[in-house]
């Protein structure tokens, strides 16, 4: 091997890295015609580059693959679903326990007494509370994140609503 | 990343990250341990990652794994820098079955274990994966000076472990 040969085959390795060198190129090529050894050891080298970029996948069998699925994307959908239920749970009691409120006053609406404003509002009382177990009890099957999302804002706007409601009751 | 991003990576990129477990670790068992193990990162870091830079950092993820596990593996089963640890898997290849890419393969796989890890995951990460020098750099933690010497030896070193099997190109 000469220095030549010793050159041809660094510049062959940079030509596999992908350096770009016009006259490099032609030195190279114009060596690799006169020397068939060096012609052999690239071909080598860019046998061993196709190879490498051919090798077949080993794939990751399927069992393994719906593992993780099932311990990931699958597991947290179920805790979503169920967040949304507890959520639409939630709502529903509280609707419900607001809607009673209103239906079970007998008559027109008429101003009312300072008696019964302290009973709506100890009955809101109740009814808020029970909307905060029911969501706590929805933390317990959910993640915090979700409920933070979709049962937080809603919890919030509950007084509002109450305390528009008592005043469109006074007269 | 989203979940549905998630599935998407694990379908697409799974079984690259198995095979460079394999190639790696050249055990069934422990190949698929890191390909779990990995995917299962990545879901714990999805809020940090994205879908177009996943199979880069699912190749990081399980290379790290790889290297901890050949740590392990090492007193049973790796073989220092040299050709002496190159098995073969037929001692008199048929010369028409050479012309195979397949049984290229077998050689190559086989000449890859006559590396070192280092080099092994130098090779993989930029000739079978196409990983860009400096993020392969930086995951090995090596200059990128270091890195191409350690390409073009190992390249070198594969291209005569072929030719002593009878590969010619
Ligand atoms: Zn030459």
């Amino acid at each position: 091997m000469t220095d030549r040969c010793g050159t041809a085959r660094d510049l062959a390795q940079r030509r596999l890295d992908g350096e770009r060198d016009p006259a490099a190129e032609a030195a190279l090529n114009s060596h690799l015609a006169i020397c068939p050894s060096c012609r052999e050891i690239v071909a080598g080298l860019e046998t061993v580059r196709e190879g490498l970029r051919a090798l077949p996948e080993r794939p990751l069998p399927g069992v393994f693959l719906e593992d993780i699925l099932d311990r990931t994307v699958r597991r947290e959908r179920e805790r979503v679903r169920a967040a949304v239920w507890a959520a639409w749970a939630t709502a529903a009691a509280a609707a419900t326990i607001v809607l009673s409120l209103i239906l079970i006053r007998p008559g027109p609406p008429e101003a009312p007494a300072g008696d019964e404003l302290a009973r709506a509002r100890r009955e809101a009382g109740i009814a808020l509370s029970l909307a905060a177990g029911a969501m706590r009890e929805a933390e317990r099957t959910a993640r915090d994140r979700v409920i933070a999302e979709r049962v937080a804002p809603a919890l919030h706007r509950v007084p509002v609503r109450w305390s528009a409601f008592a005043a469109s009751r006074k007269p | 990343m989203t979940r549905e991003a998630f599935e998407r990576v694990v379908r697409q990129w799974g079984s690259r990250v198995h095979s460079h477990a394999v190639w790696m670790l050249r055990d069934r068992e422990e190949a698929r341990d890191v390909a779990q193990e990995t995917l299962m990162r990545l879901w714990k870091h999805r809020e940090e990652v994205h879908e177009a830079g996943a199979r880069e950092w699912l190749l990081r993820t399980a290379h790290r794994l790889c290297i901890d596990r050949s740590r392990r593996l090492s007193v049973r089963r790796e073989v220092p820098d040299g050709p002496a640890g190159i098995e073969t898997a037929d001692p008199a290849p048929d010369p028409a079955r050479l012309a195979d890419s397949s049984l290229l393969g077998e050689r190559l796989e086989s000449a890859l274990l006559g590396l070192s890890p280092r080099n092994r995951a130098v090779v993989l990460l930029r000739e079978v994966e196409g990983l860009g020098y400096e993020e392969i750099a930086e995951s090995l933690s090596i200059p990128l000076g270091t890195l191409k010497a350690a390409l073009h030896r190992s390249r070198e070193k594969l291209r005569e472990a072929l030719a002593a099997e009878g590969v010619s190109p």
